[in-house]
């Protein structure tokens, strides 16, 4: 089985501190993959590695591997802006561009990238990513309005659209909804939904609960150890470990 | 959040439990039907029915707010098989007991009152380990299961080779402590559920 990430005896240290210790891990290709684990656990730091994104923290040291798509991105000759490109990723804040407008946030990209070579091709590719991010019937009429204008939800669906443009074959989405109001939480479950059809999407979440409601697969980790890997109706029915049990009924914190 | 889940988990624990000890009430008045002595299990059985009704009510409240999971939603969702489980065991009961009066046989009930030793022990036991969680009794609740379906097969032939009113009694009755010994197996079976995920 050829898988979208895998991470072979993966070991994470800033400076001194060793925060993910000796992870394996095999994330399928398409479909939600939720990390779930509580505060400080090492998740954000783990998804910082699947786009070489950890390496902005001059302190962070990787040992070990992680591959996309079989091919490991920390080889010599890998060149982390191309890993970046197939690799889209989206924050806790919602972080469009606040001084270009809605249409300008999905094409930015497209543009600094020369992924398109016509008007009418962007303006499709505009269209498809926020058609895809379910906000096109939304901001259809006011594109050239500014990110300022919408809620918190649309602007996070507008920062997944904006990835989307792109093409990226993995997501990874750090907290996503952790800002965000039920209303706007539940727009994006759904869109995650829909778009685990098309992509591999990697999920950080301290909420059991949401892990549940939108995952394929689900990771627990504790202290930097991957406790648990399993699909998410047997990991929430019948988890193997102990730690996870207690995790996922909130007993432990 | 999870103090609040518990304390509807214990309350659904204390519905069980008083479901087990009605449920053994209508086993025992069974024995005293045998021997003419009319009890009402309707009413126990009535009873039944509104506990697991308040079970099931327990059981949709604690699903809306708390969304469980692990043994937290086993727990849950054995608890509404098991209550299910123990009404229908006095609904057998309460068959006998129609069966008895209606018939009103002069039988000695040797076969019957032998199985119905059994299926009584195989209830309290049934509760017993799905209340404290007792994988090790369901073994002796399956054990005592085989027992009775040979029982229930012994009492067809017996009615095949002598068929008057007491063998036919005797087989209907002993059909329903069958069922009875059924329903007290899948309580074993919602124990092990419980316990460690497992459907037997």
């Amino acid at each position: 089985m050829r898988f979208a990430i895998e991470t072979v005896n993966l070991h994470i240290y800033y400076g001194s501190n060793h925060v993910i210790k000796g992870v394996n891990l095999q994330i399928p290709e398409k479909g939600v993959f939720a990390l779930m684990g509580p505060s400080g656990c090492g998740k954000s730091t783990m998804l910082r590695t699947f786009n070489r994104l950890i390496e902005l923290n001059e302190e962070a040291r990787i040992e070990g591997e992680v591959k996309l798509f079989g091919k490991n991105i920390y080889s010599s000759d890998v060149d982390p802006i191309e890993v970046r490109k197939q690799v889209g990723m989206v924050f806790q804040y919602p972080n469009p561009f606040p001084h270009l407008t809605i249409y300008d946030n999905v094409a930015i990209g497209l543009k600094l990238n020369r992924l398109v070579s016509s008007k009418e091709e962007m303006d499709k590719r505009v269209e498809w990513a926020l058609k895809k991010a379910a906000l096109w019937d939304e901001v259809k009429d006011r594109l050239k309005d500014y990110p300022s204008s919408l809620s918190g939800g649309q602007r996070q669906r507008l920062v997944i659209a904006r990835a989307l443009a792109m093409k990226p074959k993995i997501l990874l989405m750090d907290e996503p909804t952790a800002n965000i109001d039920p209303v706007g939480t539940s727009k994006i479950e759904e869109l995650l939904f829909e778009l685990r059809k098309d992509y591999t999407i990697v999920l950080v979440t301290h909420s059991p609960a949401q892990a549940a409601r939108i995952s394929n697969y689900v990771g627990f980790l504790y202290s930097g150890e991957l406790i648990e890997v399993g699909p998410t109706r047997k990991v929430f029915e019948n988890p193997e470990h102990e730690l996870t049990e207690q995790y996922v009924t909130g007993v432990l914190g | 959040m999870r103090k609040l889940l518990e304390l509807g988990l214990k309350q659904m624990e204390k519905l069980l439990q008083e479901m087990g000890e009605t449920t053994i009430e209508c086993a025992n008045s069974i024995e005293k039907i045998l021997d003419r002595e009319w009890d009402n299990i309707e009413d126990k059985s009535s009873k039944l029915h509104i506990l697991r009704e308040e079970i099931i009510d327990i059981a949709t409240e604690l699903l809306v707010r708390y969304q469980p999971v692990a043994s937290d939603l086993r727990y849950i969702q054995a608890s509404i098989d098991v209550s299910y489980d123990l009404y229908r065991i006095s609904r057998y009961a309460m068959e006998i007991e129609r069966t008895i009066k209606i018939t009103n046989p002069n039988c000695e009930f040797r076969d019957v009152k032998n199985a119905l030793k059994t299926v009584n022990e195989m209830i309290k036991t049934a509760v017993e380990a799905f209340l404290s969680k007792d994988e090790l009794l369901v073994g002796k609740l399956i054990e005592m299961d085989t027992k009775i379906d040979r029982r229930y097969i012994d009492s067809i032939k017996a009615l095949k080779e002598q068929p008057d009113l007491c063998k036919a009694v005797e087989a209907l009755i002993i059909r329903h402590l069958e069922r009875i010994s059924d329903h007290a197996k899948y309580i074993g079976g919602a124990t092990i559920y419980v316990k460690n995920g497992k459907r037997i």
